[in-house]
């Protein structure tokens, strides 16, 4: 189903959490709380759970690691200091070297497997390649979306890397029969509290110490000497951690940004520590990819790849992975997982989803002691939106909306109570929805009423809240016209606005876009949606846009793209490839019969499936903003004007 | 055919030849150069082939030197010379007379029959509830749209003014009387009424190796506008117009063909007649050969001229 | 005057309606053959009770497959064959200096002797003229076998190495074509673009895909124009050739085209010469014809019953987004195609 702009507000507070089993949970608190064994049992039995059940959402890739798989389901991550976590850290150690080994060979992953005990905790640190809080990655891939503490994070990592290893050494059944036993106490806590994250943070550098120290190849007998070393370095980040225990939340966003692309590798969270760097995937946005294969690719599944879009080429898509982090507000992992399956799809909806669910973190956000409510909110927003990031590669609308928030939160007054400041900013936000969404869409429908006469014959491509919202009016103001709508495989989102215009009760012809030279010439005009206007006056669309609008220019039929100033972008590229967004190549496949079925036993052929194409400026003939109508050219114009328009 | 008072030997070709014409409005000036070369193929005595040459060249000459568009004048002329002197075996030059008479009224009568093919041909492309845009003027069009409106078809025409000498409204008079409807517009109206029509069809007063055409001016623009606009521009042109002129371009013509006699001696003042529309903006020739592309064209002429 | 359709017309006409007889290549051997078995029947005494069997059969093919114009194609060589044949039998004194025989020309306007010698009269009963058919027939036929071989050994001359190639659809010709030069050339990657609803590049990608040696991309039909910037070249297959050089195409092909022409990618048409028709666009009724929209949509859904669907079947494609024609015969280009009617067709026969 998909969730149209106007529904997304009304389904925005409903549960629809991918994990049917898992509670709602409010958002975990960021304290500092003593960190005691009681906690962090606490914390692991809650991760127990969650990591139960994040076996049975994840993707099933750990087939190398089968022999954990049995073991792990069971088990919690310990987040103990006690001896028998210590016990079970050096194991972890161990087998994260040998995860090492094994993981440089395929795709380390998921997360879904189950966190055992703090030895596999650090063994998972092996895979840990720079900084990153990637460490903090997993342990949020592991937990569910109830709100876990954060000792999850530990755990998932430590169920990682248990699962790559593979190994089922004694120390590995001793650390998880630990684990169990710390799990089931922790299920019995209500509430995660910060404290959790000071140990999550501790074991994170602990982890982190650990990966660092480990070697690939290295065997578990090999690890101890390793371990040694690691320990000693993992008491020192402990230290370390215990001081920046209140930053730990924080950091964590941090490391979830970093974990992104390509590497599934946790990383340790160096941003606690703050010594090393968080690696950024910036350069290459993290697109997710669709595919199955996994997130290092293997000779064959090299082969799969189209080289010309290897930039774009993201390890699997996996969206549980990260969608039990603890720290990610349920709205929005809801709204992280409705992204990822693309049940809301569409620029507008997806900014209204994004607000809707921005107000909802806001309302709830608890600022820390000593911490002031600005940006402390700022830092949880952001690892909200790295996640959001994740699920599905942020459209233009939403980082703008971002943008703006960002700044409003630089912008809040000090001096005032918080609730107040909470009441600002969903007044800002509702203003934002209102103004930019809502009253410029009736301004572009004010424009184009003229444009629309007796007699005409639109054509439009594809699904777009905004032309449906035009087409109403006119149809309201009993105009004679009728609508051509142009469909593309594999979204076939056509097929949802046909349903639209046919309920409004507005005459409709339906085609395929090769059948596009064949009812142009009917056509008077062309309305067509945008993803974003670029800085250079190209027009970021659905793929296929840019055909219709240059068979559009061949017949001499008037193009026009109706676009929101929020979604001017300052971007600017000259092709489609550059920049873009590879959906899943599965779609391609129309059916059980279709021979495309088996493409992956066929080495070197890959069926490609593009989300977006650019459009060049001289084949459209108008973009009609809601400050006026302008040729495409013009856009730098409004970018340049826009911040003194002010929201 | 009107009498021919006979000097003795004198045979007054220029009379004879304007005399053709204004009996007959209809007739093309090509065909009325061939009838007067005929006539004059008749009428005297030759004693050898090469007499015939320079009789004939002076008559096409002299023709050349009336006030009419002299294009399709020179291009009926040269190629009536150059069938007559085609394949002629070494005969008595009686013989050959006969020969050539022979031959040249079995041309004329192709020839006169051409208009009625080429409206035969543009039948198919006239639709019912087709807009057509025409330049000024031209009788093998106003007999395709005469055909067409026969034929039971019903469209729309739109006329152009064909520049000061008001073409455009006897077109505009004949079309009325065939009962079609049609609407009489600006020259510089052109660029406006192009997007709501369906195609373009025009005539033309010589068709030149290149595929191009000359035509009276105005033309030039309008094949400019409709390949903007992406309109089809369809010329109907008889073959004998068929011509061995290349211009490079409007400049490249030669003057006698822009501008009519008395002015040639100060063309700065004056406006030319005609204009040349190079092939790319052209879409198709009907001509009594068949519908041909533009590229065509040349290899017809090299077919016979070579 | 209402002719009857022979039994075998009637057959091949229900075969290719209903799907057993699909490619114009088998129709046209099927239509080749029905031509053989009427000029090796007694039917006829001479040439032009022949041919106005020959045109009757046709015309009754046509009315009844308007979009299939390789059996009037097929039907027209016949004629012209005919005619070849009956002159040379009778050996004529009007023997023509070049090939205008064939063709209605400036020059044989101008140098008709006679009146009465333009049209020959083929009512007169020639002697082996029915042997000399048949021959002719057997060269047509064997020229029909290996239009396909001909157009793939011209593969190596228009495709180097490491090129990026997109096709559209699935045309047999494409497809031995593109074996052929991946055979002979390295590192080459093929775009195929699926042609919904149908989605025949599925087949062709999935063909290609099994030599190793060649990256296959499958795209929807929506991606041709963002692929189009870094494709070298563009070959396609055609269904036929109008007589000014345009295609009538799988629906899709103008878009490929026309992006083809924004980013100056060459269009090769590979089209063999017995697609080549006569007809102009105009001239068709039924230029285009609509297929089953079920796959478009399907019947049941419930926007489908208030909306029109249109599944169409063929694009027209105009000469100047064609490059270069590759036929059995070798490259042309489509300013050429008038020439090329002109050697295959009797001017008279273009209306059968």
């Amino acid at each position: 189903m998909v969730i149209t702009s106007e529904q997304v507000p009304q389904s925005a507070s409903e549960s629809t959490s991918t994990d049917p089993g898992a509670p709602k949970r409010r958002k975990p608190r960021q304290r500092n709380r003593p960190r005691n064994k009681r906690n962090r049992v606490e914390d692991k039995e809650i991760e127990t759970v969650q990591h139960s059940l994040q076996m049975e959402t994840s993707i099933p890739t750990v087939k190398k690691l089968s022999g954990q798989s049995t073991h792990e389901s069971a088990l919690i991550a310990a987040t103990d200091k006690t001896r028998e976590q210590i016990m079970a850290e050096r194991e972890a150690k161990k087998q994260a070297k040998h995860n090492k080994k094994n993981q440089s060979k395929t795709v380390p992953t998921p997360p879904t497997t189950k966190i055992i005990t703090e030895v596999e905790q650090t063994t998972i640190t092996t895979r840990l390649t720079t900084t990153t809080t990637t460490t903090n990655d997993r342990q949020e891939q592991l937990a569910t979306t109830v709100a876990a503490a954060v000792p999850t994070k530990t755990t998932s990592v430590t169920s990682t890397t248990t699962l790559e290893l593979g190994e089922n050494t004694r120390e590995k059944i001793k650390a998880e029969r630990e684990a169990k036993k710390a799990a089931k106490q922790a299920v019995k806590s209500a509430k995660v509290s910060g404290g959790n994250v000071d140990a999550a943070a501790q074991k994170l550098a602990n982890l982190q110490i650990q990966t660092a120290g480990a070697t690939e190849a290295a065997e578990s007998e090999k690890k101890k000497p390793a371990l040694s070393k690691a320990e000693r370095r993992a008491i020192q980040e402990a230290q370390r951690a215990a001081k920046a225990q209140g930053k730990a939340k924080k950091d964590t966003t941090k490391t979830l940004t970093a974990g992104a692309p390509g590497s599934q590798a946790i990383s340790p969270p160096t941003s606690t520590i703050g010594s090393k760097e968080i690696k950024r995937d910036n350069d290459s946005p993290s697109k997710i990819e669709g595919s199955p294969v996994k997130s290092v690719p293997s000779k064959t599944e090299r082969d799969h790849n189209v080289k010309l879009f290897n930039h774009l080429l993201c390890t699997s898509k996996d969206a549980s992975q990260f969608i039990n982090d603890p720290l990610v507000h349920p709205s929005m992992a809801r709204l992280g997982e409705q992204y990822a399956k693309r049940i809301v799809v569409g620029s507008n909806a997806r900014c209204i989803a994004f607000l809707n669910a921005l107000r909802q973190v806001v309302q709830d956000f608890e600022t820390p002691a000593k911490k002031e409510f600005g940006r402390s909110l700022d830092v949880t927003v952001k690892h909200h939106v790295d996640h959001l990031h994740k699920c599905r590669p942020l459209a233009v609308s939403v980082s703008n909306a971002y943008k703006q928030f960002k700044n409003q939160l630089t912008q809040l007054p000090v001096d005032k109570p918080e609730t107040e400041l909470k009441d600002l900013l969903s007044h800002f936000i509702d203003t934002y929805i209102e103004n930019q969404i809502g009253k410029a869409a009736q301004a572009i429908s004010g424009f184009l009423q003229e444009k629309i006469t007796n007699g005409d014959v639109l054509l439009t491509f594809g699904c777009s809240s905004l032309i449906h919202y035009i087409c109403e009016e006119a149809k309201r103001r009993q105009v004679a016209f009728r609508v051509i709508v142009v469909d593309s495989r594999p979204f076939c989102e056509g097929q949802e606005m046909l349903r639209r215009l046919s309920a409004d009760g507005i005459p409709c012809t339906y085609v395929l876009i090769n059948a596009i030279s064949y009812v142009m010439p009917e056509a008077t005009k062309v309305l067509l949606g945008a993803h974003a206007l670029l800085a250079n006056g190209y027009v970021m669309a659905r793929t296929g846009t840019a055909q219709v609008a240059l068979v559009a220019n061949a017949h001499n039929v008037p193009v026009l793209v109706c676009c929101e100033t929020h979604k001017f972008s300052e971007r600017f590229q000259t092709d489609a490839i550059v920049y873009n967004e590879l959906g899943d190549p599965n779609e391609l496949v129309r059916s059980d019969k279709c021979c495309l079925l088996n493409w992956q036993t066929k080495s070197r052929m890959t069926p490609l499936n593009l989300n977006y194409d650019i459009t060049p400026p001289e084949l459209v003939s108008a973009v009609v903003t809601e400050v006026a109508i302008l040729p495409c050219t013009s856009v730098p114009v409004i970018l340049r004007i826009k911040p003194e328009i002010g929201y | 055919m009107p009498e021919i008072v006979e000097k003795g030997e004198e045979f007054d070709v220029v009379t004879y030849f304007l005399q053709l014409l204004d009996n007959d409005k209809d007739m093309s000036s090509g065909i009325a150069a061939i009838k007067t070369l005929l006539m004059i193929l008749e009428k005297k005595q030759f004693g050898t082939i090469h007499i015939l040459h320079t009789t004939m060249r002076e008559a096409v000459a002299a023709m050349r030197n009336t006030d009419l568009s002299i294009a399709a004048i020179v291009s009926a002329g040269e190629l009536f010379c150059r069938f007559i002197t085609l394949s002629l075996d070494d005969k008595h030059m009686e013989e050959c007379r006969q020969i050539m008479l022979h031959r040249g009224k079995i041309f004329l009568t192709k020839l006169n029959n051409s208009r009625q093919v080429i409206a035969q041909q543009a039948q198919r492309f006239i639709c019912d509830g087709g807009r057509i845009l025409t330049h000024s003027r031209s009788r093998v069009v106003l007999k395709a749209l005469i055909t067409a409106s026969k034929n039971k078809k019903s469209f729309h025409v739109y006329v152009t003014q064909g520049g000061t000498e008001n073409s455009g409204d006897e077109m505009i008079k004949d079309l009325k009387a065939a009962g079609i409807e049609c609407t009489l517009i600006l020259d510089s109206a052109t660029g406006y009424v192009m997007e709501s029509v369906d195609f373009v069809m025009v005539g033309a007063e010589a068709v030149v190796e290149s595929g191009g055409i000359i035509n009276r001016i105005g033309s030039y623009t309008m094949g400019l506008c409709a390949r903007e606009m992406k309109k089809p521009f369809y010329v109907l042109a008889e073959s004998f117009k068929f011509s061995r002129l290349y211009p490079l371009n409007q400049r490249d013509l030669p003057n006698e063909y822009k501008y009519s006699r008395k002015h040639l001696n100060d063309v700065a003042k004056v406006h030319p007649l005609v204009d040349y529309t190079p092939p790319a903006y052209i879409t198709l020739l009907f001509t009594d050969l068949g519908i041909l592309t533009p590229s065509a064209v040349s290899d017809e002429l090299i077919k016979l001229y070579m | 005057m209402r002719e009857q359709p022979l039994k075998e017309v009637t057959q091949l006409i229900h075969a290719i309606k209903v799907g057993m007889v699909e490619g114009s290549y088998s129709i046209t051997n099927k239509t080749l053959d029905i031509f053989k078995y009427i000029i090796m029947s007694k039917s006829w005494q001479n040439a032009d009770e022949l041919m106005r069997i020959v045109r009757a059969q046709s015309r009754i093919m046509q009315a009844a497959l308007p979009q299939e114009t390789v059996t009037s194609n097929i039907a027209r060589r016949i004629l012209k064959l005919t005619r070849e044949e009956f002159d040379l039998l009778h050996a004529k004194i009007q023997h023509f200096a070049d090939d205008s025989q064939a063709s209605l020309s400036l020059h044989k306007l101008v140098t008709q002797t006679s009146e009465s010698n333009v049209s020959v009269d083929y009512s007169k009963p020639q002697q082996g003229l029915r042997e000399a058919l048949l021959d002719h027939l057997q060269e047509v036929e064997t020229e029909l076998e290996t239009s396909s071989e001909n157009i793939c050994v011209q593969a190596e001359e228009h495709i180097h190495s490491s090129e990026i190639i997109l096709t559209l659809g699935h045309s047999r010709s494409v497809e031995n074509f593109l074996k052929r030069a991946i055979k002979k050339r390295q590192y080459l990657t093929i775009i195929v673009a699926e042609c919904a609803p149908s989605c025949r590049g599925h087949n062709l990608a999935t063909k290609l895909a099994n030599d190793k040696t060649v990256d296959i991309i499958v795209i929807p039909d929506a991606s041709i124009f963002a692929m189009m910037s870094r494709v070298n070249k563009v070959i396609i297959g055609t269904h036929s050739v109008l007589a000014n050089g345009g295609l009538r195409a799988a629906c899709g092909a103008y878009t490929v085209a026309l992006a083809a022409k924004h980013y100056s990618v060459p269009v090769i048409v590979l089209a063999p010469m017995y697609k080549l028709s006569p007809l102009h666009l105009c001239e068709q009724d039924a230029f285009n014809m609509v297929g089953c929209a079920e796959d478009v949509i399907p019947y049941d859904s419930l926007p489908a019953r208030e909306a029109k669907v249109y599944s169409p079947m063929f694009d027209y494609v105009p000469p100047e987004l064609v490059t270069l024609f590759i036929s059995n015969t070798g490259g042309h280009a489509p300013s050429y195609v008038y020439r090329l009617l002109t050697e295959l067709y009797h001017p008279e026969d273009l209306e059968i």
